[in-house]
């Protein structure tokens, strides 16, 4: 399904849309824009949109990348929708609580989990 | 129990935020021949990243007549690198908290903080144009 994308894979379940990034390194300044305006344009046009960004198999994620992310929860958040991240690595959610985005973003465990709660 | 392996010393020298990537490659494959375990192996390569990237950036603003260079040394006690940028410098004892609740949803601001979070040691000259990190090995190595 849906790979018109070149960092990201899109599958749609239901009424959910899950995000899978193809790369594992999410460091480069440059990919990391083009994920950026990735995610955001599968929000595009999507009210209500029901939104998974799965991260496993993401390895490095640098603050470049959680501002992407903060971006797109605002977004999500406009067309009245929900996001959640699933499959967060142990040393990615460290990041996340020292920022204190562990408060901001709904995170779950696996995508099981994250549909099970739609 | 492996042989330790000497000290690796390398510097480079960039100015374009895509030429950090040859850098992050050396760095990890130094960080694999040392056997640092996945947690250091983290913590140094974000440390990095989030390093390099301000450097560039911020401080000599991506300006093609300025240069950021970066100097590794690596053994199998510690790895310490020091980046040094040719902008003015910026006042690192006056930073905004990014998790203030007037700053947690801003897009930007949170590489200090984690450089200090997963480095042991972060000392920056007078003027903040040049960094020393070192992160110290937490995991011991295979044997």
């Amino acid at each position: 399904m849906g790979n018109a994308y070149e960092r990201i894979t899109v599958e749609v379940k239901g009424d959910v849309t899950i995000v899978r990034f193809k790369d594992s390194d999410i460091l480069d300044q440059i990919n990391i824009q083009e994920i950026g305006e990735e995610l955001n344009a599968v929000v595009a046009g999507t009210p209500n949109v029901k939104l998974i960004v799965d991260f496993q198999g993401v390895e490095y994620l640098s603050s470049t990348a959680l501002g992407k992310l903060i971006t797109l929860k605002r977004k999500v958040e406009a067309a009245k929708g929900k996001l959640r991240l699933t499959a967060i690595k142990p040393e990615i959610m460290e990041v996340f609580r020292i920022t204190r985005l562990d408060t901001i973003f709904d995170i779950k465990k696996d995508v099981t989990e994250a549909l099970e709660q739609f | 129990m492996s042989e330790p392996l000497k000290e690796t010393t390398s510097s480079f020298c960039i100015h374009r935020v895509e030429e950090i990537v040859k850098v992050r490659e050396w760095l990890r494959g130094e960080l694999e021949a040392h056997h640092y375990g996945e947690h250091d192996t983290f913590a140094i390569r974000l440390a990095f990243e989030e390093a390099a990237t301000n450097a560039i950036t911020h401080g000599i603003k991506e300006d093609p007549a300025r240069h950021v260079t970066i100097e590794f040394a690596v053994d199998d006690a510690k790895v310490e690198m020091t980046i040094a940028d040719e902008g003015p410098g910026f006042d690192f004892a006056h930073i905004e908290d990014p998790t203030a609740e007037r700053n947690i949803l801003k897009e930007y601001g949170r590489g200090v903080m984690l450089i200090h979070s997963f480095m042991d040691e972060v000392h920056y000259n007078r003027v903040g144009n040049v960094l020393r990190l070192v992160k110290y090995r937490s995991e011991s190595p295979p044997s």
